[in-house]
């Protein structure tokens, strides 16, 4: 930008007053020759010109290769060939370099070989004449008269009453957002006396089948689609003995076992990141820690209770078996929990 | 002792008499320590008459004495900064050597996977002696995973495993500063070992609760995860959406800004 432009620095644009004097909108393009031109881009002399014609062909002839190169790569080679493995890259790279050599012509182009002159379009207000604006409110009174709306009453109220009605259809479709929940939030499908089976197996877990510090997915046994059961997935975890530092914890286990659901209670995350020598189990969506030994209490993170515990016991056969259903709601808070 | 016994004296003291004593002091401590050795020699546990019988253990002995017995003790007792070893059997002493994570170079929160520093008949007999000092999980011997179900083995891998060592084995954070490490450079016997012995960490997958028939077929997804082409171009260590958001904002759209801005500048 050079400084001897004669409209420099002079503000063209003037917002929230209305002048008296006002001008039709007219566009003003004032081509200015005289101005010394930005001769580093532009070149003048035939010799460059000729050069920079001859490489913006180079580029295009560039773009025109590698778009065949993309067409022979896609036909030519099976991706179940050997070089089949580069062919994402050789697509996309292909693609990459015409779209470049294709922007990089243009752009060069423009600098070389289009003339740079200086033009400055000046700029207008953008309000209205003061007799374009009284014909515009006159034009829209008139309408307004012509409509008739005091003179015909049925009219008048016959469109009341549609477009009162309309938006109705949208309010009742938020039914659509329901049914309520009812009570399958706060059940699962653990209840007295249903087995322990494993989530991928299917089968009973006995005592002894986990090792100490060792950790398992659970099922009340004969779920079904796991993601219609999302809340029953349960972690059965052994300690060694002595572990375990909450009695009430070591009550509702048996033998160093505890059972505890595996939906994280801040926002329903599958967690069993668990840690073995140091009881922590952590959430990987927002690392909540909970400390399994001490009744799986939140020591970090936005988690805002601890894991429910699942009361289980052993069968005669040596199975184990849930004394009851989770004694509160699993996973994350809803409106009547929080 | 010269030093100590001769600023206890007055100065005046006769030189000579200072000498003597000073012989004296140095002679009631070399006499206690003597002492000390003698007893400590005649009531310390000599280790198990066992070992003996085994020269592998007993080989394993001499490597432990002098790469493990600083920390786990001289008989695998264990020690104020590292766990006994009895009774941790002879997989979790293979997996520990032979992943390089013990010697240990220093205690952080996580031990590294580094290079093994023993060759596997050394790593073997260090194994041999641990296992002699208590029953444990023995070294895996049947790994013959190339016919197991690779799918069940991927269905038991993103149930047990993946949580913590990300769903294509590339490790993740766990709390505190420890961390799952990536499962790429684990060898079949050490995938074992690790679910066998549960290091650290990592819980302990026993027989029971994950067969080795079923053992074998997550190690056989590992490897086959391992070994798969990542055909969208480059995997980006392979840990999901965190890295490829990364490189498109940073690299991509970085990219592009500094080439627009660049454009405009030669305008």
């Amino acid at each position: 930008m050079t400084d001897e432009s004669p409209l420099a620095g002079k503000p063209r644009r003037r917002i929230g007053r209305r002048r008296d004097a006002v001008e039709s909108a007219t566009t003003t393009v004032a081509v200015r020759d005289e101005h010394p031109l930005d001769l580093e881009a532009h070149a003048e002399d035939p010799r460059d010109r000729r050069f920079a014609e001859l490489l913006v062909t180079a580029l295009f002839a560039l773009g025109i290769a590698a778009t065949v190169f993309v067409l022979v790569c896609y036909f030519a080679v099976s991706i179940h060939d050997k070089l089949g493995k580069y062919s994402n890259e050789t697509l996309g790279g292909g693609l990459a370099v015409a779209l470049f050599a294709i922007g990089a012509g243009f752009i060069l182009w423009a600098k070389s070989l289009l003339p740079h002159e200086r033009a400055i379009q000046d700029r207008h207000d953008f309000h209205s004449t003061p007799a374009e604006e009284q014909e515009a409110e006159d034009t829209f009174i008139a309408g307004a008269n012509d409509l008739g709306l005091g003179k015909y009453k049925m009219l008048r109220r016959t469109l009341l009453g549609a477009l009162g009605l309309f938006p109705l259809p949208f309010v009742v479709m938020l039914r659509d957002l329901g049914p309520l929940p009812g009570r399958s939030l706060l059940e699962t499908g653990w209840r007295a006396g249903v087995r322990l089976v494993d989530l991928d197996t299917k089968l009973p877990v006995k005592l002894g089948d986990l090792a100490i510090g060792g950790i398992q997915t659970v099922m009340p046994e004969g779920f079904g689609d796991v993601n219609d059961e999302a809340l029953a997935p349960t972690m059965l975890i052994r300690f060694a003995p002595g572990e375990i530092l909450s009695e009430k914890e070591v009550n509702w286990g048996v033998d160093d076992h505890v059972a505890y659901s595996k939906i994280c209670t801040h926002a329903g995350c599958p967690i069993s990141l668990y840690e073995q020598q140091s009881h922590h189990l952590l959430c990987p969506c927002h690392q909540s820690t909970f400390d399994m030994a001490r009744d799986a209490k939140v020591i970090f993170g936005p988690a805002a209770r601890p894991l429910p515990q699942l009361q289980i016991g052993v069968d005669s056969e040596g199975y184990f078996y849930a004394k009851g259903p989770y004694s509160e709601a699993v996973g994350p808070s809803f409106w009547e929990r929080r | 002792m010269d030093t100590v016994s001769s600023t206890d004296l007055p100065a005046e003291a006769p030189r000579r008499r200072r000498i003597r004593r000073g012989f004296a002091h140095l002679g009631i401590v070399v006499f206690g320590l003597g002492t000390i050795g003698l007893l400590y020699t005649g009531f310390a546990p000599g280790h198990s008459s066992a070992a003996s019988t085994n020269p592998a253990v007993e080989q394993g002995y001499q490597l432990y004495l002098h790469g493990c017995s600083s920390c786990h003790g001289l008989n695998g007792e264990g020690g104020t900064t590292a766990p006994s070893l009895i009774g941790v059997g002879a997989a979790a002493a293979d997996f520990q050597v032979g992943t390089g994570r013990m010697p240990l170079q220093q205690h952080t929160t996580e031990a590294p996977r580094k290079h093994n520093r023993y060759t596997d008949a050394q790593t073997e007999q260090i194994a041999a002696y641990v296992a002699s000092l208590g029953p444990g999980p023995a070294i895996p011997t049947d790994l013959n995973y190339q016919s197991a179900d690779v799918a069940f083995g991927g269905a038991l891998f993103r149930t047990n495993c993946a949580q913590c060592h990300n769903f294509a084995g590339s490790g993740g954070a766990l709390t505190y500063g420890k961390y799952a490490p990536t499962l790429s450079d684990a060898t079949p016997k050490q995938i074992y070992e690790a679910m066998i012995t549960g290091p650290e960490s990592m819980p302990v997958f026993g027989d029971q609760e994950i067969t080795p028939a079923q053992k074998l077929a997550i190690i056989k997804y590992i490897r086959e995860i391992k070994t798969s082409p990542n055909p969208g171009g480059a995997g980006l260590g392979r840990v999901g959406p965190v890295s490829e958001t990364v490189v498109a904002w940073l690299v991509g759209i970085g990219g592009l800004v500094v080439v627009t801005m660049w454009i405009g500048s030669k305008a």
